[in-house]
Order: C-alpha cells, then structure tokens, then sequence
C-alpha cells in the first residue's frame, strides 16, 4: 500500500514536471562535469576540473567578486527600495496599490530593453554626462561611468528594485498599525518608533528582499557584459565563454554546479529564516 | 522515500541522461551546409543553381566557429561546412572532413598557393580558402594625442580607457605573441605565461571587450574608444561612408590576416557528394567570388576574382598589388587541440583576473 | 492639582468618506470635564463616536475644530508621544517581537528610566496584574486575557496621569470579563488615576464608572453618574439604550414647569422630565422602567400608588423574575418584570388574567424626544 501510494505520487504532474525539467537537466549537468572534455564519453570520469576550479586561483576569487557586486547590489536595492515601500504603505492611502503598480511597471517591460537603457544613460552622449557637461564640471563626456563594476551594480540596482519592493511592502503592509500607535502612545518619537517597531518587523521582508536580490545577481552575465567593460566581468561571464567560445562544457557545468550549490545552501538558510520569523511576526 | 527507491531512479535518470546528450541533431539525405549567417545568398552560388534548379542547399546557420565546431562535433549531419583557419586541423584531427579530390573543381586553379596551403594535410587538400580579410587597428585620428605605429602601442598609458578589443582567445593571444617577438604557434609554456601576463597588462587600458563588429563602430564613432582591435576592413568601410576620421593601421608587426574557407564532411557520399563538388566550384566561380568581395568588403582568395572587385574595394583593402598584401599578412594558422586548450585557459584566467 | 483631568471643549471631528468622498461629521461639538481620579466611561452604540473621542484625547486624530485640554494644558495639536496618556487597546497591540517584559518596559526605555529602576516598576506593574512569573514570554504564547493584562502592565508602568482604555474586555469571555471588570475597577481605584473607558455594553459602563457619557451618532446625549442615566434619563435613546423601558405615547394635558399631565387607562398621572428642560402641553413619552411596575389582582385595593386595569398576554420566566406583557385598555402595552422573592402575591398571573398595573409616579418620567 505504502508503495503504491509512492508511485502515484511520483506520477503526479508536479513530480513529473519536476523530474522532467529540474532534475534530468541537473543529472546531464553533473555528468557532463566529469568528462575530460566536451566531447569526451563520460567513462573513465575524472575530478580534474573540479580540481582545477578549486585550485587555480581566478576562479574561486571571481566568484568571490561576483558575490561581492551581488552583496552591494542587494543592499543598495534595499536601501532604495525600503523607503519607497515605507511611503506607499504610510503616505500612499487608498492609491498605494495603484502607485506600487506605477512602481512595479518598468519590471514587466524587457529586462534587455532596461539594460540598454542604462546603457544610453551612462554613455558618453547619455544623461549623466550632458549634465556634468552643462555644469561645466567635465570638458568632455566620460564613458567612464560606462564599462566598470559600477555601472553594473547601478544597472542591476534599477533592474531589481521593483522586485526588491515586493515582499517590502507585503510585509509592512501587515504591519499592525495600532502597534505603531501603540508606540507613539507609549512616548517614542515617530523616529524611534520606527527603528524599535517598524524596523524590526519588517525583517522578514528585508531578508526576502536580500535573497530576492543576492541570488539572481551571482549568476548575471547579461549586464555585465554590456555594461560591465574589462572590470566589470561577473562569474556567469566565465560560465557563458566555457560553454560557447572556449568549447569547455565540463567546467562550465563545474562552474554552475558550484553556484547552484551555493544558492541552494543561501535558500535554505533564507527558508529557515522566514519561517520563524513570519510565524513570530504574525503573532 | 527508502533508499533503494532514491537509488532506482537515479539509474534511471543517468541513463536517460547519458541517452539524451550523446544525441545530436540530424538531417538525412539532404544537401546541408554550415555556413555563416549571411553567406546564403545566391550570387554567391549561381552555377550550382543552374546546374541544380529548384533544388537549392539547405543551410544550418552558425555565429562563431565554436559553435560550427560543436555542432559538427556532436554529431550533426552536414555536407559542407565553412570555418575558418585556425579550426581546420581540429577537423582533420578528429576526422570530420574528407579529403578534397582537387582535380574535379575547375575553379581550383585560380586560388592563391599560398592560403591553399594552409588547408593541406599530410598531403591532402581538406580545406579550400575562399574568403579573407585583415585585422588591424582601427584608429580615430582626430582623437588621439599621437598616431599608434605598432600592435605594442595598444599597451600605451596614454590610450588608457580609450582602447578596446575583440573578445576572442586567440586573437588576444596572437597580438600578444606579436609584441614579444614570440611565434604564437610554436610557444613554450615559458613563452604561454609571458603572453598571459601581458594581456593582463592590458587591462588596465581597456575600456571593455567588444563581442560584435556594429558594437566596435558605435564605440569609435562615438569616440569613446580611440583605437579599437583587431577591426575587420568592414568597419573601416562603414566609419569612412558614415565622415569618420579614421585610419585603418598598417603596424610595424605587420597586419593579421583571418582566411576562412570550404571543407566537405567526411560522412557525405554519393549524390550528396556530387552536390558538395559541384557546390564548391559555384562558390570558386570568379563571379561568385567577386559579388562576395564587393558585398562585403572581404577580400577573396583568387587572383582572377581580385580583378574583378570594386576599383573603391581594391584601394580601400591595398589590393592593387595582391600578392605582396598578402605577403605582408600574418594570417592565423591552425592550431591542434592542445593549443587551442592552453589558448583559452589563459584567455580565461585573464578575464577572471585582477 | 488641577480640578480637570480632561476637558473637551467643543470638539468635532469629520472624517471623508472612502467612497464617495463625503464628509462625515463623527463627533459633533462635544464638551466634556472628566474629573481627577474619576472612572469615566463613554457608552453608546457602534458608529456613536466614543472611540473616535477618545482616539482625539490620545492624539491619534486630530480634531477638525474645538480644543482638548489635559491636566489644564492645551494638548490639541500635540502628538501622542508627547502626551501624559497612555492607552490599552482593543486588540492589545503588545510588540509580537518583544517579551512581555520587553513590552511593559518600553515606555520606561523611551524615558531613559535607569536599568535597575526598569526592573523593578517593571516587575512591580507585572505582580499588580498577577503575572510575575511571565515576564520573559512572548506575547503569542499568552493567551487573551493575559495579554490584555500586559497591556494594562505596559500602560499603567509609566504612571499616566490618563489611562484610555478601548473596549479592552471585548474579545474575553463573559466570566473572564466579570473578573476582568471587577479586577480593573479595583484597580483604579487603588491607582486614583483618571480612567477614561470606551464600552457598547451598558451594563458593563453601569457596573464600572463614577461617571458615563452616553453618545449617539456623534453627539453627546447624556453625561452623569450610573444612578442619574439609569433613572433619570434625558431622552428616548438614553432611556432605551440603558436597561429596558416602556414607552407610551401620550397627549400632555398641562404643564408646569417640569411637570406635566397625562391620562393613560382612565387615570390621571402626574410626571416629571427628568432634565432641566420645561415641558408643553402636546404629544409626549410616558416612560416607566418594567421593574418599577407592580401587578395586582383585578379586585385587589391598591393604595397610594396609581392602578390601572390592564390583561396579561405574555409571561415569561427568566429565572430570577417573571417578565409579563400587559395590554392596556387604550391598546398599548406594557412590560414588567417582577422579581421573584417570595413574595406570592405578583406571580402567580396567568396569560389572559385580568389585573392591575401599578406604579409609583415619582418611577416614571416623560421624555419629549
């Protein structure tokens, strides 16, 4: 009984699209990772480009760099966003869902479109320079705000902000508001109010918004590669030059396994905290 | 969920696996050629139109050599194929093409000898040259301070952050070998690890890598590039038509040369194989090979279709002496499996590198 | 000592409408004194306005116009963290993410109170609600009456001058309320603070206050104390709105001053209206309360109180009296409740019995609107 309960459950659509679209890729994935090359049979199998990931030097400290942007990125998109969530939740009355929609739009456009954007902005002819132009502070336009890490963490902060206010605003929006003046009645300050209360409470969003963030910018390679220059370059660049031009599948599908490993590990680290802090928060 | 049970299936995924990525695509017994996106058209091919009407090739379009490669590779079904140089002894090496009987191509004659020669091994012709260009620096010369000479000055401080290059392993390795005087192809590891420390010298003056030729158009008519490498006569062509002030470099270390050309793969018999010659003499016709020149600003590898290109071609791309230009031009040589892996290993590590 | 501990003077507060834009008038022109030390609750239905006022004395809203003093301070445009009140609310607010320790010492920590000295109010508010040992849980493992101790705790701590108090007994059940009800009265009578309480439930308000405010759609009906609202109320509402009452319409013959004339069944009775208001002579309420009226037998002689011949056509047992619905002869009915207390005379009426109604007039009172 108890294995035929198994078995339907296995044959259950959501398994099957589970199997079908996550793990079989996953499976060829790793056993690509073991060939000696692209085009080797997978027997004999051989660790040497996991090896050669954890041994040579670039690798390790380009996933290092890439974590380092994403971390920036992720908390940059935060501070900007928090405030905006904060307003339409407090100050927005009865327009805040129109306005988080305003705030939401530009997300539903291409997210190519938006990078090529950003392009145009930090170029040479773009906004940023005709206006330093125009104050005289530069003789000539500077590409340089183009092409460098900072473009992309620029970039990526205005691709991810709406997504960063998202769970934000869910969560302060179910922030008890008699709490608040529960606060205030008690003789803090709206200030005070805010980093003993509000804040406080609003962990749960934070954190949502950091993984929301952090996790998807490790692995860009998109902006980077149009905005990112020499400096700029993110480890899902490395990944897309073995796989396409360097004709290294096995360490590419090394190089994502690594990264797959290190999103799973933040997921579930991210998992464990919400849960307990959504049930405490909803008390 | 029992172990055994976590067990089963993962045999079951591993097979499924190992089935699905030891398949490639494929085509049977049809006339396929791998070629560049853009090289389809039927000027190009007119002969073999005539001679076949109503049946024209079918193509499977590629964006970089890598990809041919792995294409091929994995087992897809082609009949002809048309990388470039530096990839066909990777053909040969793993017995994806034939070797080319010369003596039914009509228009095999007229191909200059010397890049003929580059597409023979061990004695057998398995690779025809059909179409060439140059790479050099391209140069904005109302910008900068002082006109660069040389393939070394790309490494000049006072470009720093004017400068950007092809985002290609081996280019990047060639230019580098050129300035310290070592022979790209025949490099010891010594001499590999002097090339990739001076391509992270680089770095510094880049402002980024281009990966597509309009990118590197933009970028120098814009101006905020002052000197982009290795430009292809194309761009020059399309900056002088838009009022540019460009020059198209001839460096001290001389210009590099890229030549790609036709090979037929080694599964094609029968009326396939009669389609793959009679195709390769099309493509050889002088007037094939002209219209192509004219189109694109490449040059091409007969010395009859040379006369017959565009006077404003000839003098944009030095053709007016021919074989001399093409003694001047370090074309890329082919380079064995080996090589090609130590090439992209540093080309890697400069990159991910500081 | 000031003699006010709150006054509103003539406070009103409009709200716009979410749908259609409108203004809604949700306290009209109220002027109240709350005396030092004095339980004051405002009673009256939903929608009456009471939270609203008492949302304005703790600074949450801000009056459209009028002037609220606290402590003889003009406290009107000052905002509630700067005001000497604190407030328990309906559903307790306690921070989900603090213990309860952590809650009752908020308001300590926001004035800086000196560690030590925390510790010690702290566990001295906790003991005063008989919840010493659960200072270090967490406010969702409590359950509600405990939390709404916390919330007392956490407000009394700081010592205000004015504790506002929402509804706080709405969510507990009807014993735990009792308890609730007596525990808070003793409370604040131990305190001496000013406590100014919200409630729907009338017999709640009667049961707690020195004073209650009786409201109606945001205006302030009646103000006294639980003996003056219950027998001497100033208009129909109050008088419905507090324990039952028999309504008669009636045709006042004369007047004098507060008094006035009627005939019901046959008599002539003399009432009074119970405000300051003089009455006149024309269409009017007769209001008596159902325990003041007393049942005779038909041929019972009934001395010095009025007696009128009435049927019975409803009784009801209700445990401590019997509730009869008496029909006069003009039509009009009455209910009564007769206490059951032994006294065999009043109870043993059947439905359709013949009888006399009879009450003292000094019980019943006229009310013109």
């Amino acid at each position: 009984m108890e294995k035929k309960r198994r078995v339907i459950t296995l044959l259950s659509i959501p398994s099957i699209w589970l199997l079908l679209f996550f793990v079989l890729p996953f499976t060829i994935m790793l056993l690509f990772s073991i060939r000696e090359t692209t085009f080797s049979p997978i027997f004999p199998p051989t660790l040497s480009h996991y090896i050669e990931f954890l041994t040579t030097p670039v690798y390790l400290r380009l996933l290092l760099s890439s974590a380092w942007i994403a971390f920036v990125t992720a908390v940059i998109t935060i501070l900007l966003a928090y405030p905006l969530a904060y307003y339409l939740i407090f100050h927005g009355g009865k327009h805040r869902l129109a306005l988080l929609s305003f705030l939401i739009l530009p997300a539903w456009t291409s997210y190519l479109l938006r990078v090529l954007a950003w392009k145009v902005i930090l170029g040479s002819n773009g906004i940023i320079n005709t206006f330093l132009l125009s104050l005289g502070l530069i003789d000539e336009g500077m590409p340089i705000f183009l092409y460098s890490q900072s473009a992309v963490i620029i970039t990526l902060v205005y691709v991810w902000i709406p997504y960063a206010a998202l769970p934000i605003f869910s969560t302060l929006e179910r922030i008890d508001i008699k709490l608040i003046e529960a606060s205030q009645d008690l003789g803090a300050s709206p200030l005070r109010t805010f980093l003993r209360v509000t804040l406080p409470l609003s962990t749960p969003g934070l954190v949502s918004a950091f993984f929301f963030v952090f996790i998807p910018s490790l692995g860009e390679w998109v902006t980077p590669s149009l905005v990112g220059g020499a400096d700029g370059i993110m480890y899902g660049n490395l990944v897309q030059t073995q796989f396409l031009r360097g004709l290294n599948w096995p360490m590419g599908t090394v190089m994502s396994t690594v990264l797959l490993l290190i999103v799973s590990v933040f997921t579930m680290l991210f998992n464990r905290h919400v849960t307990m802090k959504e049930m405490s928060a909803l008390a | 969920m029992k172990l055994t049970s976590v067990f089963h299936l993962a045999v079951v995924f591993t097979l499924l696996a190992l089935m699905l990525s030891a398949c490639g695509g494929a085509a049977d017994g049809e006339f396929v050629i791998l070629e560049w996106a853009g090289y389809e058209s039927e000027a190009y091919w007119e002969p073999y139109a005539e001679q076949y009407p109503d049946q024209p090739p079918s193509y499977s379009f590629f964006g970089d050599d890598a990809e041919a490669f792995a294409k091929a590779q994995s087992g897809f079904e082609f009949s002809v194929i048309h990388p470039c140089s530096s990839w066909w002894q990777l053909y040969v090496e793993n017995g994806l093409v034939q070797p080319i009987d010369t003596s039914r191509l009509s228009n095999f004659d007229n191909l200059y000898p010397d890049l003929v020669a580059l597409g023979n091994f061990n004695g057998q012709q398995y690779f025809l040259p059909w179409d060439w260009g140059y790479e050099s620096m391209l140069v904005r010369s109302d910008l900068v301070p002082e006109m660069p000479t040389a393939w070394a000055d790309l490494w000049d401080p006072q470009y720093a952050g004017h400068v950007s290059i092809f985002d290609s392993s081996e280019v990047a390795y060639v230019v580098a070998a050129l300035t310290l005087d070592i022979d790209p192809y025949n490099a010891s590891d010594a001499d590999s690890e002097a090339i990739k420390q001076k391509l992270l010298e680089l770095k510094p003056n880049l402002l980024n890598y281009w990966v597509d030729y309009t990118e590197l158009s933009q970028m120098l008519a814009q101006g905020d590039i002052w000197i982009g490498a290795n430009a292809w006569s194309d761009s020059y062509a399309i900056l002088l038509d838009e009022g540019v002030e460009v020059e198209y470099l001839q460096p001290e270390e001389g210009r590099l040369g890229w030549v790609c050309g036709f090979g037929i793969s080694a599964n094609t018999t029968g009326a396939s194989l009669d389609k793959a010659y009679a195709y390769l003499d099309a493509v050889l016709d002088t007037q094939s090979m002209a219209n192509f020149g004219n189109e694109y600003y490449y040059g091409v590898a007969s010395e009859e279709a040379t006369k017959l290109l565009d006077p404003y071609i000839i003098e944009l791309m030095d053709l007016e002496d021919p074989v001399a230009a093409l003694n001047n031009t370090f074309f890329y040589q082919t380079i064995s499996e080996d090589q090609r892996v130590v090439i992209e290993q540093i080309w890697t590590e400069v990159k991910a590198g500081q | 000592m000031e003699k006010f501990s709150v006054q509103l003077f003539d406070i009103s507060k409009d709200f716009e409408e979410t749908d259609s834009k409108q203004m809604f008038t949700a306290v009209n022109n109220i002027t109240l004194d709350i005396n030092q030390g004095e339980f004051f609750t405002m009673l009256g239905p939903s929608g009456c306005g009471k939270t609203t006022t008492l949302r304005l004395i703790a600074g949450f809203e801000v009056p459209t116009s009028g002037r609220i003093l606290i402590q003889g301070k003009d406290s009107t445009g000052i905002p509630p963290y700067k005001r000497p009140v604190h407030t328990v609310f309906q559903n307790y607010a306690l921070f989900p993410h603090m213990t309860v320790a952590q809650n009752v010492a908020y308001g300590l920590k926001v004035k800086r109170v000196p560690k030590t000295e925390q510790e010690t109010r702290v566990a001295e508010a906790l003991a005063m609600v008989h919840l010493s040992r659960l200072g270090n849980r967490m406010p969702a493992q409590l359950s509600g009456g405990e939390q709404q101790r916390v919330a007392l705790a956490r407000a009394l701590v700081n010592n205000p001058e004015v504790l506002l108090l929402d509804e706080p007994l709405g969510a507990l059940d009807l014993k735990l309320r009792k308890e609730m009800q007596w525990e808070l009265k003793q409370l604040q009578q131990k305190l001496g603070i000013t406590f100014i309480y919200v409630t729907h439930d009338q017999e709640e308000a009667l049961t707690m206050s020195d004073r209650i405010a009786v409201l109606s759609e945001g205006n302030l009906i009646q103000v006294g104390t639980p003996d003056e609202i219950y027998n001497y109320p100033n208009s129909r509402f109050v008088a419905a709105f507090i324990g039952e009452t028999n309504f008669l319409d009636v045709n006042l013959d004369k007047t004098e001053g507060f008094k006035a004339w009627c005939q019901i069944g046959g008599q002539t009775i003399c009432a009074e209206h119970p405000d300051d208001l003089p009455l006149f002579p024309g269409k009017a309420i007769f209001a008596i309360r159902p325990e003041k009226i007393r049942l005779f037998a038909q041929n019972s002689q009934v001395k010095g109180e009025i007696a009128i011949s009435a049927k019975i056509t409803n009784r009801t047992f209700i445990g401590t009296d019997i509730r009869y619905v008496v029909i006069l002869n003009d039509g009009q009915k009455l209910t009564t409740l007769t206490r059951l207390n032994g006294d065999a005379e009043n109870v043993h009426f059947e439905i359709g019995d013949k009888i006399q109604v009879s009450f003292l007039e000094k019980d019943a009172f006229i009310l013109t609107e």
